[in-house]
């Protein structure tokens, strides 16, 4: 029935629904073609039934059910029938051109030149079976994940977010399996029982006291420190979870996976949740909005207060594994924000950031390096430090006059230059006395506190530092937007002769951006040297300044959050090029990712992830002020 | 005003909860220690003498049936992934020859990427130790990598044992004196660089009669080391430097580098570097004046099938750890030839490097010293103290590898520190060429280097 | 936050940035002068590196002879891809970053036909045809890449605030080399030596060259003056100036500017295929990463030609290419410094901020769209 009221509606584009299936096809053969199939065949996500390789297929096909669906009916939103048939026909039309790559690589031999196309693969997409099992899957498959992929588009939006999001949390936990079995195991009584003693006294605290700052922040510190002491306290008692992942995860060749009882269990859970809690966020969301300025400020004051408190104990929950990518993640974070500073708010596009970094790295490493080799001052942490910041204002200006004339781009390749210069001297058998040259700069001591020694390899203590000196950079960031420095350089970003008309003095307001920028990088650099104890030229390439920008690109740029979330995203879940990321199975295919979603980014969503007001409101300003003629011209062709 | 009271309040707040957190800090690190032998702990109060009480490093109670973990960590990815995974491969053929330990499987869990630098070792490191009941550990692939894993490992008493990390800081200088980066849960069955830098210029000095040498490493540690190494002993032989300088990574124009090595009339260059830069300057030497009847001496980087079918590689001398294992046997009584056939029947391919006998010996050891240390309890338990299984690898000597037999020392030197030099003569059968041994020379009792006759 | 407070008295800008300059612009001329000539009457000054050679100790004249050819050859293959960023730049006014890998991506595509060839005989019995059909496909995968970039991540961003497509472009570099690296693998993949019509030397006004560099130095310049001719000669041509002076204009008289704009990015193609083939044929290794850095050095060739100008780009590649072969030996070695050859990069780099310094807008001038001239 459904098929002839479909087949009569006029609103029914068939070819831009198969359009879509061919790109679904295209993302089948590409991903296919390239190894990542394969690649990721051997990570099981749900142990036995579902790998990592078979899931990205899988997505592919429901993508391009849900997309062919809405393509291919966008005027008829109501025919139920309808929209599945068009997700259904876009999964055939893939799978039509997938089957045409399975004959094409079961009949001839492409290995010799598409190394990746290999038998383990063709059996993999045949389902070890022959050819015509492969074929009737990919084009059976494709049709039943099409009219899924355009059944989910049906549902309602809460439910399609919960089936989504539980997925997507059955995913998150049979990645985690290494982090969750150690946070698990080693739970113990006392970090508990702070959180919540703190959780509890910042709530009293906050209805009672908001007006009152000194009570509201003296009471919230006595919390805190209180909660330190009973976590210290009860340290030992082990709240004996080591059941839970005993249970959840079994032992498989390419690491542990979840099992399917497991797995059932976190989707309904996770389901459960997203149902059940559904009103309540809604209800929070509708209060928040009606909330007065006055009272939303106390709120985000509460907010940073609860930032600071997770910020204290997380690190004693979290264990070493995630600890340490914290840290790199911070190390990176600590980059981003003085990049930030220079690209986000002044506009200066340095793509020769890593030199900062590498400079206050070798400062550090070579003041406080207690190795034979080389120059040894043997000086502390905190005695090398005032170096360190000097050494990177130096750099800075060193930098940046001479760049100060330069148009954007010429900046870009300009600055690229000088982070190659910085790398190859610190490697050059000409500085070799002083750096190390090749073999780079040892035993480069612990941080030593008083009370405490943070050794490189302590990843709580390291954390611990990190954040220190990240909520000190972040702080420096935030004051710095709105101050009358601040708003120079933003004046200047927009439009430099203006704000030189408007007296702002772009030597002066330049070189503070290479300087500020530089002196974080410096700091980021010096904890790097303390972490690893140890370091190498190889650690300081061009891809290091890339990956900043990445960050801060992919976060928001100019927005501090942003550069944040940035961080974590890209850092922290993916991995930089020299550190693994929480996902180190697509270690493989880190760059590649990183190149796809610089790609998205830019194309849809060019102000990132948490952006700056302002930011996002230049861009869509742009946006509109584009050449309409132009842009009627492009549409022109493309409908020719 | 107001805002930067507020701001005030923030930052003193910082600061504060950064000196607390650091402190609790403090405390924590000794949970930690707590927390390892927290298991030690739960497991004594299981039967009577069953297991022992722990050593120092605490220990470990494998349940029936469970299996004995191990990990490697080696350089999986671009330029070195063929050392790293060459390495992977000699673990894993080590672990189908051994077999089970006491009636309990091994298990290798993920391999971990070193990256050949800081980074990988400590992130890859950090993941070992969150892991329960990791015994020992391969790798790593490079030194760079080992400086930050070592100190890792020995908190949570793991040892690490590496197939190629050949810098000397890692162990010792043979004199007695320990590297400045060892640390007593660290061994190693590769050479040392002392003694192939060392070896490689007594062959150039006396068997070449080459007296002036260019040398040329590419910014890697492990050439710059080897091309220090090697210059240190030529010098000491009463031959000269006359350029010591070095190309980068990434280069492929070859001839400013080799027009810089002209400068200094050098008879011969010694080149310990890595594909593709290596090909290059085999490739180029030709071009350049002055160097065209100089002699081209390479190194094991450059030892595989790819570079030695170049054609200019025909008369090129490469210094490397010896290949020469056809004759030996590992612990299991595998013998290496059969080995290299085995390998290639399983990963398609010839081993890309040398290390893979090296690991695969390196695994033999951990898994025998395992299998000797390990207490069995009365329910097929088994119970591993940590410290127990580092001091017997120490101990170890006369074990019987394909690299040759391994003893270790007092700084983790187990290796038989035996390099080779060979001529490829005919670069249309790079096979032949890479069995070409023309000259072995090994490390003496006093840690310097003795001439070893062909065969042997 | 003493640092906020520099000095704010009137004329500060002209003074502080100016005399740094003036200070770079004499620092490097002295060191430049003093490293070739040294210092003659200071003892145990730096000896410099024409004195060295007239000793006899340094590098020997038919050494500089070699080095200048080298030079040439790398710097015509830096000039050919300069060519595609210069044009892009000159049209659209942002770093393509990605044409590095445009050029990788004819580089690796036509290594598998000229391995066919090199297996099957033909390369050395039709070594015209060979070359021609391998430099064939180079191009036309080049070109496709360059064409297909251009159409997929730049064209929606037109418009938008420069750095958009600048960073578009370096995550499409990411994304081609990781793409090559998945589909053609990523180890070195050996291309045949050069057919034996190539192999050895020639004698040029009495220098010895190999034929192989003297092939590339040929190629690069019989194409430039056949793109020259492109350019000034043909009706697209004409209307990709027209479009590089002013876009609007242009549109209004009539020019089609997305054809044009998609030919400019199918010509610089072109360009780096046959520079790829050119690459192989010298250097007879490629890879996945093998267009990152000469594409990096490429764009700063443009700069130091003057960006938008092809002629300039073209000079711009080969003078990079000479002070990289040259440079650290002719200026560094005479200071006594060690293992100078490492140090090429320093070299090049420092050669484009000095470039800059010197001449703001590069060796010949940039020639810009009116809107980037602002």
């Amino acid at each position: 029935m459904a098929t002839t009221t479909v087949a009569v509606s006029p609103a029914f584009d068939a070819r831009a629904a198969a359009k879509i299936g061919l790109l679904g096809g295209l993302g089948y053969v590409f991903t296919s073609s390239i190894g990542m199939v394969e690649g990721l065949g051997e990570k099981n996500v749900i142990d036995p039934v579902l790998s990592l390789g078979y899931t990205i297929l899988i997505a592919i096909g429901l993508w391009a059910g849900h997309r062919g669906a809405a393509v291919g009916l966008s005027a008829d939103r109501g025919s139920v029938g309808g929209r599945i048939l068009a997700g259904g026909m876009a999964g055939v039309t893939g799978g039509l051109l997938a089957s045409g790559y399975l004959i094409w690589i079961n009949t001839f031999v492409v290995r010799d030149v598409f190394t990746s196309i290999s038998p383990t693969l063709i059996d993999l997409l045949n389902l070890q079976q022959g050819l015509g099992t492969g074929i009737v899957v990919a084009i059976g498959a494709g049709a039943a994940l099409g009219m899924a992929g355009a059944g989910i588009g049906l549902l309602a939006p809460l439910m399609r977010r919960a089936l989504l999001g539980s997925f997507l949390w059955v995913l998150i936990v049979g990645f985690l399996e290494v982090v969750m079995s150690q946070i698990l195991r080693e739970l113990d009584l006392g970090v508990v029982l702070a959180f919540v003693i703190v959780g509890v006294a910042a709530w009293i605290l906050m209805r009672n006291f908001a007006d009152r700052r000194h009570v509201l922040f003296g009471g919230l510190l006595g919390a805190l420190v209180g909660g330190v002491f009973i976590a210290r306290a009860f340290s030992e008692v082990n709240l004996g979870l080591r059941f839970i992942p005993d249970f959840a995860y079994v032992a498989r060749v390419g690491g542990r996976a979840l099992t399917l009882p497991a797995a059932a269990i976190v989707f309904v859970v996770a389901f459960a949740i997203t149902v059940l809690f559904e009103g309540r966020r809604r209800a929070l969301r509708e209060r928040i909005t009606a909330l007065e300025p006055a009272e939303r400020q106390r709120w985000a004051y509460g907010l940073v207060a609860a930032f600071i408190g997770v910020g204290v104990f997380l690190p004693m929950i979290l264990g070493s594994v995630l600890n340490e990518l914290l840290s790199t993640t911070g190390l990176f974070l600590l980059m981003a924000l003085g990049l930030n500073i220079v690209i986000g708010y002044a506009g200066l596009l340095d793509l020769g950031y890593v030199a900062f970094f590498a400079v206050g790295a070798y400062t550090m490493a070579i003041l406080t390096s207690t190795s034979v080799r080389g120059i040894s001052l043997e000086l502390t942490f905190w005695e090398a430090l005032p170096f360190v910041i000097l050494a990177a204002v130096i750099a800075g200006i060193l930098v940046g006059t001479p760049v100060i004339g330069m148009r954007g781009d010429y900046l870009a390749i300009v600055t690229l230059g000088f982070g190659e210069i910085a790398r190859i001297l610190f490697l050059s058998e000409w500085f070799t006395p002083v750096t190390g040259g090749a073999l780079g700069v040892t035993k480069i001591p612990s941080i030593e506190l008083g009370f405490y020694t943070v050794a490189g390899t302590d990843t709580q203590g390291i954390l611990y530092m990190v954040l220190a000196f990240v909520a000190i950079a972040a702080l420096i960031s935030w004051r710095l937007y709105d101050s009358r420095i601040g708003r120079s350089w933003m004046a200047m970003r927009e439009d430099e002769q203006v704000a030189e008309t408007m007296g702002v003095n772009i030597v002066k307001a330049k070189l503070l951006a290479f300087v500020m920028g530089a002196i974080l990088a410096a700091v980021g650099g010096a904890l790097f040297a303390v972490k690893f104890g140890t370091i190498f030229p190889a650690s300081f390439s061009i891809i290091v300044s890339i990956t900043v920008l990445v960050v801060i690109i992919v976060g928001g740029m100019g927005s501090i959050p942003g550069v944040a979330v940035g961080a974590l995203v890209m850092i922290g879940v993916l991995g930089g090029r020299n550190s693994p990321g929480l996902l180190r199975e697509f270690s493989e295919f880190k760059l590649l990712i990183y190149g796809a979603i610089l790609l998205y980014m830019m194309l849809k969503r060019p102000e990132g992830l948490l952006p700056s007001k302002q930011r996002s409101r230049e861009l869509h300003q742009a946006e509109a002020l584009q050449d309409v003629w132009l842009r009627g011209e492009i549409e022109e062709e493309e409908e020719a | 005003m107001t805002k930067k009271m507020k701001f005030r309040h923030l930052g003193a707040l910082v600061v504060v909860l950064a000196l607390v957190a650091a402190a609790c800090g403090d405390d924590d690190a000794g949970t930690t220690t707590t927390a390892a032998t927290g298991a030690t702990t739960a497991a004594t109060a299981a039967p009577v003498a069953f297991p022992p009480e722990a050593g120092a490093w605490g220990g470990v109670l494998i349940e029936a049936g469970a299996p004995v973990e191990i990990r490697t960590m080696q350089a999986l990815a671009d330029a070195v992934a063929f050392l790293g995974v060459d390495q992977v491969r000699g673990t894993e053929l080590a672990m189908e020859d051994y077999g089970d330990i006491l009636g309990h499987p091994v298990n290798l869990g993920t391999t971990e990427d070193d990256l050949c630098l800081g980074e990988g070792g400590a992130a890859g490191a950090t993941n070992i130790a969150a892991q329960e009941g990791v015994l020992g550990v391969i790798g790593t692939t490079c030194s760079g990598a080992a400086y930050p894993a070592i100190p890792i490992l020995n908190a949570a008493g793991i040892v690490l044992i590496s197939g190629s990390n050949t810098n000397a800081t890692l162990t010792s200088d043979f004199q007695g004196n320990a590297g400045e980066n060892w640390m007593d849960n660290y061994l190693r069955t590769a050479h040392n660089d002392l003694i192939q830098g060392a070896a490689a210029a007594i062959f150039a000095y006396d068997n070449l009669g080459l007296r002036a040498m260019g040398t040329i490493h590419d910014g890697d540690p492990y050439t710059s080391g080897l091309a220090a190494q090697f210059g240190v002993t030529f010098t000491e032989l009463g031959g000269e430097i006359v350029v010591a300088t070095s190309v980068a990574k990434e280069d492929t124009d070859m001839v400013p580098v080799l027009t810089e090595v002209a400068t200094g009339e050098p008879d011969g260059i010694y080149f310990p570097i890595f594909q593709p830069a290596g090909d290059f300057i085999i490739q180029q030497v030709g071009g350049v004046a002055g160097l065209e009847n100089v002699q081209m001496y390479g190194a094991d980087g450059l030892i595989t099938p790819d570079h030695f079918s170049i054609p200019e590689t025909a008369g090129v001398y490469y210094s490397g750890p010896d290949l020469g294992f056809d004759a030996n046997a590992g612990f299991t009584g595998e013998s290496y030839s059969n080995l290299v056939v085995r390998y290639e029947a399983a990963y398609g391919e010839l081993p890309t490097a040398a290390f893979h006998a090296h690991t695969y010996d390196a695994t033999m050891m951990l898994l025998h010293s395992i299998e000797s240390v390990a207490v069995e309890g009365p329910n097929g338990e088994l119970w591993v103290d940590r410290r127990a299984l580092r001091d017997f690898l120490y101990g170890l000597s006369d074990f019987p590898g394909v690299t040759g037999t391994l003893s270790c020392d007092d700084f983790g030197d187990c290796g038989g520190n035996v390099v080779s030099v060979i001529l490829n003569e005919d670069p249309s059968d790079p096979q032949a060429g890479i069995a070409n041994v023309v000259f072995r020379a090994g490390k003496g009792a006093g840690g310097e280097v003795v001439i070893l006759p062909l065969d042997g | 936050m003493s640092l906020l407070k520099l000095p704010q008295r009137a004329g500060f800008r002209f003074s502080f940035v100016d005399s740094f300059l003036w200070a770079v612009r004499i620092g490097a001329l002295v060191f430049i002068v003093v490293g070739i000539f040294g210092t003659p009457g200071i003892p145990g000054g730096p000896v410099g590196s024409l004195a060295k050679t007239l000793s006899g100790e340094g590098v020997s004249g038919e050494a500089w002879r070699g080095l200048v050819v080298t030079g040439l050859a790398q710097g015509s293959m830096y000039g050919m891809i300069a060519l595609g960023y210069s044009m892009v730049y000159g049209v659209l006014g942002f770093i393509n970053f990605a044409h590095g890998e445009v050029f990788m991506s004819g580089a690796l595509v036509s290594f598998f036909v000229a391995d066919s060839f090199g297996s099957s005989g033909f390369w050395d019995s039709q070594p015209v045809l060979a070359l021609g059909l391998t430099m064939l496909v180079a191009m036309t995968t080049s070109t496709i890449v360059a064409v297909l970039t251009e159409r997929i991540a730049y064209r929606p961003l037109r418009g938008a605030p420069r750095l958009i497509p600048l960073i578009t472009s370096i995550g499409m570099s990411f994304f081609l080399q990781y793409t090559f690296r998945g589909l053609f693998g990523g180890g070195f993949k050996a291309f045949p030596q050069a057919p034996e019509a190539l192999q050895g030397r020639a004698t040029i006004f009495g220098v010895e060259i190999l034929k192989t560099q003297l092939a590339v130095i040929v190629v690069a310049a019989v194409s430039m003056v056949v793109l020259y001719q492109f350019v000034s000669r043909t009706r697209m041509g004409r209307a990709m100036r027209a479009i590089a002076e002013d876009r609007e204009i242009a549109a209004l008289m009539g020019v089609n500017v997305n054809r044009v704009i998609s030919l400019t990015f199918a010509v610089g193609g072109a360009m780096a295929g046959i520079a790829g083939v050119l690459w192989a044929l010298l250097f007879r290794q490629v890879y996945f990463l093998t267009g990152f850095l000469p594409g990096i050095k490429a764009f700063t060739a443009a700069v130091v030609g003057g960006i938008g100008n092809m002629a300039g780009a073209y000079l711009g590649g080969l003078s990079l290419g000479l002070v990289e072969s040259i440079g650290p030996l002719l200026v560094l070695d005479g200071w006594g410094i060690p293992a100078v050859s490492q140090l090429k990069d320093v070299v090049a780099f420092s050669a484009l901020v000095l470039v800059l310094i010197y001449r703001p807008t590069g060796l010949l001038g940039e020639r810009l769209a009116v809107e980037e001239r602002g």
